[in-house]
């Protein structure tokens, strides 16, 4: 019965309590004074507590009642999107500020113009409207420059191209 | 007390030309940076520090009290708009802000956003005029024991207030307690839980913790309902006109006037808590917001109420007269924004402390007058932004969340020019997602990341004082009201549960 009333809540839950009973346990192991790892251990200490109520809830709250997890599975973005931000930090860096804004600006809006047109089967209009974002690219790309570069100073490293 | 011929000098010195332009150049400033995610508004600061050497006071003081003013208000707009805030004061206003943007009401969010933030801070500013000097004595009553029990009320109000479900609300308490004490410790140096990277050990820093916490998880929503059904990039373009001619209702004075519980607690938590060196606008924000969500009637409050809007944005410009009671009364910087303006004040030739107010008395209401001058700047400016930025927010997401993506990356680096900052905005926006999709209420999180830091070293100082006699912390009679108030609130919010939970099973 109680086996069948655990939700993914509970399951996170548990999940929870045993990461923060290693992490308890290793406090142990870290060669640190009491005092330095008391605060630690409360902080494992509490979430521990938290995925114990969290399970706890799951079994004496009816079924209705419990508060499922968002089943949106957008895992993929999350990872996508994390990937892109992390490579246009490395860029502007690395390639340049001036460079890498306007090539992910232009790439985005390039290829959800032409896969939108696609949808719509309206290809030939496409021209005219990506015309006009490569110059909404180029216009961010310098107020960005203006902005964080000339007005607030932001420390640039070298790079290979402006 | 009152020097009437002080008070004629500094309002004649205040109320010119020049004190009005620098004013303005400071709200301006002060509002378009709070509005950049990642940009403190206390960068601004830092920049115009150094023309303290050249200008007189009252337009240093005047440029540095206008950024402060307008960065604390600025930090809103972007919370509203987008769901990101631009300062970490702002981090309380997200929820209900930006639930009113999605639901079409982004003006009026903005209008009482504006609204609230004057309402506190003109009141935080009379405060800092007639209760300077009892505030100020009360300050130092508070030693270690005493903020230590402060501080875990503090976490105790969000904790119990911001779910209903206490097990996710400890839960997220936990992780911020974690993060905080990842590092190197305050007092010994020891390093803890850094899994051998180098650059954690000056620990979790909190704007790239907050920028990645809150807008991540927001890009990530966007991006997907554009990739999976797309209005098509270009309708920003051919809508342009119609964009600018459709228009938003704003806020009433009805609607203003009903959120007068929030307003009151905002100003007076953000005043008395804002007085003490350490809370911070966002902790003054956070704990406004919970004890409101008690009192108000509001059965939107968390999910899109204006009054949610209007304690949040109370409380943190509350902060701003407030601040200047420990540091004029003795010399204490509650925040660094704070000691960034006692620098300035010291560049000027102003030793703060117990006697500035009798050796400096045409200076301290210089800084009065302008601390209220600043209002109506703020309020105009503010005013004149609003329509803007309620714009903003109607252009298609395939357009507008690229560019906010790219300058949150950009804003987040250029913080402290640290690459590494852009990973922990990466990682936060990774806890972030978790907490969105596993439900868990983001406030104590926040607030046990900030508290921590301060709750440990003021626990191991006393600690340390006492030799470890726990009684230590309930001595005094300050320690005792506060215990008192931390366990009566616990013991209320159980009871308020269970017979909610009674009715619900009797429903």
């Amino acid at each position: 019965m109680i086996a069948q009333k655990i939700t993914l809540n509970g399951k996170i839950g548990f999940l929870v309590i045993v990461l923060s009973i290693a992490g308890f346990v290793w406090t142990y192991f870290m060669g640190l004074r009491p005092l330095e790892v008391f605060i630690p251990r409360i902080s494992l200490g509490l979430m521990a507590l938290g995925g114990f109520l969290i399970i706890l809830k799951d079994l004496i709250e009816k079924p209705e009642n419990i508060e499922v997890p968002a089943k949106e599975n957008i895992l993929p973005y999350l990872i996508g999107i994390i990937a892109a931000m992390w490579i246009y930090g490395w860029s502007f860096r690395n390639i340049g500020l001036l460079t890498s804004t306007f090539a992910f600006l232009t790439i985005w809006w390039i290829w959800i113009s032409i896969r939108d047109a696609k949808r719509e089967g309206n290809l030939g209009s496409v021209k005219f409207r990506l015309v006009k974002l490569v110059a909404l690219a180029l216009a961010i790309t310098i107020s960005v420059q203006l902005l964080f570069i000339e007005l607030l100073g932001m420390h640039m490293p070298r790079t290979l191209l402006p | 007390m009152f020097d009437m011929d002080a008070m004629r000098e500094a309002f004649f010195t205040v109320f010119a030309l020049d004190t009005a332009l620098f004013i303005m150049l400071g709200v301006v400033v002060g509002i378009s940076v709070g509005a950049i995610p990642g940009l403190a508004h206390s960068l601004p600061i830092a920049l115009v520090l150094p023309f303290s050497f050249i200008l007189p006071l009252h337009q240093t003081m005047g440029l540095l009290i206008g950024t402060y003013k307008g960065g604390t208000y600025g930090g809103s707009i972007t919370a509203i708009s987008f769901g990101t805030p631009g300062t970490s004061g702002a981090a309380a206003t997200v929820a209900d802000g930006y639930a009113l943007t999605k639901l079409g009401k982004g003006k009026k969010a903005l209008q009482m956003g504006l609204y609230a933030s004057i309402t506190g801070d003109v009141l935080s500013d009379l405060a800092l005029i007639f209760l300077v000097v009892p505030i100020g004595m009360m300050a130092p009553r508070f030693g270690p024991a005493e903020l230590s029990a402060l501080y875990f009320l503090a976490l105790s109000l969000v904790v119990v207030f911001s779910t209903e479900n206490p097990g996710k609300g400890i839960l997220a308490a936990g992780i911020g307690f974690f993060l905080a004490i990842i590092g190197r410790d305050i007092l010994t140096g020891g390093i803890r839980f850094t899994f051998g990277l180098r650059y954690l050990e000056a620990g979790f820093p909190l704007v790239p913790l907050l920028i990645g916490f809150f807008a991540v998880p927001n890009i990530i929503k966007q991006i997907h309902g554009v990739i999976t059904a797309s209005n098509g990039p270009g309708k920003i373009v051919e809508d342009a006109k119609e964009l600018l001619l459709k228009k938003e209702e704003g806020l009433t004075l009805k609607e203003f006037f009903s959120s007068w519980r929030g307003l009151g607690v905002g100003t007076i938590v953000g005043t008395l808590l804002g007085a003490l060196p350490g809370p911070g606008a966002t902790l003054c924000a956070y704990t406004a917001y919970s004890v409101t969500s008690q009192i108000s009637k509001d059965e939107s409050y968390g999910k899109g109420a204006l009054e949610g809007v209007a304690t949040a944005e109370a409380a943190n410009n509350a902060t701003c007269g407030a601040t200047f009671i420990p540091l004029l009364t003795f010399g204490i910087p509650g925040s660094s924004i704070a000691a960034l303006l006692m620098a300035a004040l010291i560049m000027e030739g102003i030793p703060v402390g117990p006697r500035v107010v009798i050796d400096h008395t045409v200076a301290v209401y210089t800084l009065f007058l302008l601390l209220l001058l600043a209002n109506p700047f703020n309020l105009l400016f503010g005013r004149l932004l609003i329509p803007v930025y309620s714009k903003l927010t109607r252009i298609p997401a395939s357009i507008l969340w690229p560019v906010i993506t790219l300058v949150i990356v950009i804003g987040t680096y250029a913080l402290n020019n640290r690459p590494f900052d852009i990973v922990i905005c990466l990682i936060a926006g990774v806890i972030g997602y978790f907490f969105k999709w596993f439900k868990l209420p983001d406030g104590p999180l926040v607030l046990s990341f900030l508290v921590t830091p301060l709750f440990e070293a003021n626990f191991r100082q006393a600690i340390t004082i006492s030799r470890g006699d726990i009684t230590y912390f309930f001595a005094s009679g300050i320690s005792q009201v506060l215990w008192i108030v931390t366990i009566v609130t616990i013991i209320i919010f159980v009871r308020k549960r269970r017979r909610s939970s009674i009715k619900l099973t009797e429903g």
